[in-house]
């Protein structure tokens, strides 16, 4: 039987859907304490005075903590970024100002979460409000400051140019100029809030119950500033309602239940986050603005150079930042064959809330912007968009990009055939003709996408060379209990993903027994997990860099059970099979009826030892592998290396309409084209497609974080960042194709992430249906406020202009 | 978020009358939209206490108001520095006195209105609206004080959106003072 490539049921939903599910928000006792972190309400004010004293007499409050006491426990946090990163001062709560509304300012610790936000509504903060900036190239101009000490907003600036960018211009045939993209700001609703249980004993060991879900990670932040050697640290997760990579960052409220804990006496403290914090404080996606983008074709359409300039906004603290500067470059050329760049990239701080890796982070940027390039080049150039995108993609895998990237294998063209048979693209393609004689805006997009996944962290190298990081790395650890039975722990930390099933079903296939055999640890402990520095769940990494693990984990223990049964059923090695008995999982020898039990193997290493010879001294049944993907420090001043391993991708078509009375956009048809090579469990697959498209389509249709001149962040509850839920979710048909991966041992890709696949079909769709209004979509989100705004004012002669001459002519 | 006001009206008052009730902080809080109550200092400002709604987000907000400028009969500004619910705000208020000849002043009027905090963000959209309807409310109760007319006491704004008693318990209020008639009527009746 062969388990892996079948939608064998999540062993994870048992669990979950009967709530024995185990959250950081469900550890309690009665002893525990609750902290409340009082916010600022000033995007950029400097903190006067902090008066607690009525806070502090309250019954039941056991302790607060405020900057200053901060200041004295804590060291700022380590910044990625070089100078003048290293001149922004991190910290859990603001010192001397304010930089963004939301950021803590201060923290109590009562005997009940009631009680510590009354005490927290006791404190008095006296602010000296300072003027705000919201806009990012405004922030540029550095008039206002967010981190004087570094004496500048901007904290990332390089140019990424490969090729030969002015013969390619000057050869070309066609020049489009766009003024001005945006891509908005939003990020992930998971179902699950942050939350943390902290408890500092007087050992000094810290322990956290909590739902990051990056420990290796954040452990190496998080103990430097607590002044603690990591392995003081323990972080214990158990089920996480979703990440999505925000969960990445909440390492900095987790520090100041730590501290709180410390002050009240080593007693548990719980910090359990509100909606609206999340929304406010715990972190977005990443804005990006581009601009004066040129893009030079040949007379064909065939794009052969792009030059632009883009601007980051990474909000009030770069933490996670400036990575994301790097990341796009993963996906360089997208899914098109475009030879020479120059991209000048900035980022800057801004008043508003930090931003985090957010599900496709930082490559759905740069995909949008290379989708958005594409459609309109192709409507300015009256060239169908199906045509254009044939005309561009990528054929011949391995493919090296301009900087060094290696997409491992795809099929875009085929995946779009697919999805336009799905989709009934001809027949679409006449309704359209005639909803536009009765006057009706309906338009019909295409979006390919880019799901890149296992990085390579030498790429922070080429934007800080001074950073101890490259490669990637995971580590399983898989054993015979003392009962014999099969435990596996990893160092992932999964969110939802379905690790312990897919898990179950490696391990299934290679020990020839059932899945339910098996046992995943659920969550994470750093205790006794298996982990690295490189441990968690982001990047869309777990089919390779997990999996493998759990294969290379697997062939150790195999050889070990090799050994061992055959020296005590006194065979070769070769002549044993592994399988299921009478008396459950075994090894055999093949054709007879000699055969010996897991539970008997355990015995005779755990407990029953004066059996065995100094042979099998090495053989413990306890092994641990890691999993090490064939990476090299990239070239830092050429930019220039793999920066991932493999590239699943994903296409999709959509055909919308625009409601001429509401201009709402509504969706009438989706399809999506998934292939992430080698599939484990298409079940898993098929959701985390459809998780991810759904997520696109909300942030398209519904999620924008909206702030106003003063940084008030105006969308603050599910009122007004309205995520998507099945009753706007629109039937999305599902397809895929395998185009298996050379770089991975089961031909898998990483896949989960989705590239926003639904921000470039649906954004096509919309210009698409716009285009003869003389619109031009320039923005990422389509809310029916903003086709209204952009129906108002059509754009098209102040955002795009069109050069063509007959090459040679000059 | 910031919303900023100016506008002008004229007033059948002499100067000298208007700018004293403009310039007397025991004559002018009162003015102020949704006005509680308030408390003098030593320092001559007024911590004010005022009702706040926004849909079904009530509470009551503190304001510390101080007169910034005089300058008799011409000039009066005020500041104030308020809280409520978490968030905070702050309010320049402007108003420049000319002649209009007989006997009547112009008083030309303008300031600014910023707010920070949870209820701006909670509130979205809705406070824009309803600040502007304060402050019309808040000029047209300085208008009247001015020109000598009665004052209404300033009430919380409807911000429910329904015309007011159209809710079960505007239509239950209007049946009990329905009710309430019919009882005094027959009473009188039977006196």
């Amino acid at each position: 039987m062969t388990w892996v490539g079948k939608s064998l049921q999540r062993k994870e939903d048992g669990r979950l859907i009967r709530g024995q599910g185990l959250f950081a928000d469900d550890e309690h006792s009665d002893s525990m304490l609750h902290l409340y972190i009082l916010r600022s309400p000033y995007a950029h004010a400097r903190i006067a005075s902090i008066d607690v004293s009525a806070a502090q007499a309250l019954p039941g409050v056991a302790c607060v903590l405020t900057g200053s006491d901060i200041k004295e426990q804590c060291v700022p946090y380590m910044q990625l970024g070089p100078a003048p990163c290293d001149k922004i001062v991190d910290l859990p709560l603001a010192t001397d100002k304010v930089i963004f509304q939301g950021e803590p300012v201060a923290a109590v610790a009562a005997d009940s979460a009631a009680i510590a936000m009354d005490a927290g509504l006791l404190i008095e903060v006296e602010y000296e409000m300072l003027d705000a900036v919201v806009d990012p190239e405004e922030a540029l101009e550095d008039k206002i400051l967010l981190h004087e000490a570094a004496a500048t907003n901007r904290t990332y600036h390089d140019v990424f140019e490969y090729g030969e960018v002015d013969k390619a211009f000057s050869d070309a045939a066609h020049v489009v100029k766009i003024n001005r993209l945006h891509f908005h700001r939003f990020a992930s609703t998971p179902v699950e809030n942050n939350a943390c249980t902290a408890e500092w004993n007087q050992r000094g060991d810290l322990d956290f119950l909590c739902n990051n879900s990056f420990a290796g990670f954040s452990m190496q932040l998080l103990a430097p500033s607590l002044r603690l050697p990591v392995e003081k640290l323990r972080i214990r997760s158990y089920d996480i309602g979703g990440s999505f990579g925000v969960k990445i960052w909440n390492y900095v409220y987790m520090a100041l239940a730590a501290l709180a804990s410390r002050k009240c006496g080593g007693r548990k403290v719980k910090w359990s986050e509100t909606r609206t914090e999340h929304l406010q404080g715990s972190g977005h996606g990443n804005e990006r603005t581009f601009l004066d983008t040129e893009v030079a074709l040949d007379k064909d359409g065939v794009i052969t150079a792009i030059k632009s300039r883009h601007i980051d906004d990474c909000g009030a603290y770069p933490r996670y930042e400036p990575l994301g500067c790097i990341i796009w470059a993963q996906v360089l050329p997208a899914t098109y064959g475009v030879r020479n760049f120059r991209i000048d990239f900035t980022q800057t701080v801004t008043n508003k809330c930090p931003v985090v890796p957010n599900r496709g982070y930082s490559r759905m940027q740069h995909l949008w912007f290379m989708e958005r390039i594409v459609d309109i080049c192709a409507h300015e150039l009256a060239i169908p968009a199906d045509e254009m995108r044939l005309k561009n993609y990528i054929r011949e895998f391995p493919y090296e990009t301009p900087n060094g990237c290696i997409y491992d294998s795809g099929n875009y063209p085929a995946m779009l055939e697919k999805a336009k048979q799905m989709i009934d693209w001809d027949g679409w393609k006449q309704k359209q003709i005639e909803a536009r004689e009765q006057g009706r805006l309906l338009g019909i997009g295409i979006g390919t996408t880019l799901d890149s996944g296992t990085n390579n962290f030498g790429q922070a190298q080429i934007m800080n060379p001074n950073l101890p990081f490259s490669g990637n790395s995971e580590v399983c650890i898989i054993c015979l209990d003392l009962d014999g039975s099969v435990v596996v722990s990893l160092g992932t930390g999964p969110s939802g993903q379905g690790h312990e099933t897919t898990t179950s079903q490696v391990v299934a296939d290679e020990l020839n027994i059932d899945p339910s055999m098996i046992t995943v640890r659920t969550g994470f402990d750093s205790a006794w997990n298996a982990f690295s520095g490189h441990s968690g769940t982001y990047a869309s990494q777990f089919a390779v860099s997990g999996l493998s693990a759990v294969y290379g984990a697997c062939q150790k223990l195999k050889a070990q059970m090799r050994q061992l049964a055959g020296f005590m059923l006194k065979a070769d090695a070769a002549e044993l099979e592994f399988g299921v008995g009478e008396e459950g999982p075994q090894l055999s020898v093949k054709g007879t009826d000699k055969s010996i039990n897991y539970w008997f193997m355990s015995n005779l290493v755990n407990s029953n030892n004066a059996l065995l010879d100094d042979s099998l001294a090495d053989v413990t049944l306890n092994v641990r592998h890691v999993y090490r993907p064939p990476f090299e420090v990239p070239d830092t001043e050429k930019k220039f290396g793999n920066l991932t391993l493999t590239y699943a991708a994903q296409l999709h078509i959509a055909v919308v309409e625009i409601d001429t009375d509401t201009c709402r956009p509504n969706i009438l048809a989706y399809a999506a084209i998934d292939d992430c090579g080698k599939v484990i469990n298409p079940q898993i697959v098929n959701g985390q497609v459809a998780g991810g498209t759904a997520h696109g389509i909300g942030a398209v249709l519904m999620e924008s974080f909206d702030y106003d001149e003063v940084g008030n962040l105006l969308t603050a509850t599910f009122s007004d960042y309205c995520p998507l839920t099945v009753m706007n979710m629109p039937d999305v048909q599902y397809g895929s194709i395998e185009t298996p991966s050379p770089f991975s041992y089961n031909g898998a890709k990483g896949m989960g992430e989705g590239g926003g696949a639904p921000l470039h079909t649906l954004s096509a769709a919309i210009q698409d249906a716009l285009y003869a209004e003389g619109i031009i979509v320039t923005d990422s989100h389509h809310s029916a406020p903003r086709v209204f705004e952009r129906l108002r004012a059509p754009n098209r002669e102040a955002t795009v202009s069109v050069e063509s001459r007959r090459v040679g002519a000059q | 978020m910031a919303i900023r006001f100016d506008g002008e009206f004229t007033v059948a008052t002499s100067r000298a009358e208007a700018f004293a009730i403009l310039s007397e902080m025991q004559k002018f809080v009162p003015l102020l939209p949704t006005y509680k109550s308030h408390e003098i200092k030593e320092d001559g400002s007024a911590d004010l206490k005022i009702r706040v709604g926004v849909g079904k987000i009530r509470g009551t907000g503190t304001i510390n108001l101080k007169l910034t400028q005089c300058r008799p009969p011409v000039h009066a500004s005020y500041l104030g520095k308020g809280k409520v619910m978490g968030s905070v705000f702050n309010l320049l208020a402007e108003f420049e006195l000319a002649d209009a000849g007989a006997g009547e002043t112009r008083v030309q009027w303008s300031g600014e209105l910023i707010m920070f905090g949870k209820l701006v963000s909670l509130a979205g959209g809705m406070i824009k609206p309803i600040a502007n309807k304060d402050i019309a409310r808040m000029i047209e109760a300085i208008r009247l004080a001015l020109s000598g007319e009665e004052v209404a006491v300033p009430q919380l704004a409807d911000t429910t959106g329904k015309p007011a008693g159209t809710g079960w318990l505007g239509k239950l209020r209007a049946l009990m003072s329905k009710l309430a008639k019919i009882v005094r009527g027959f009473l009188r009746i039977q006196q």
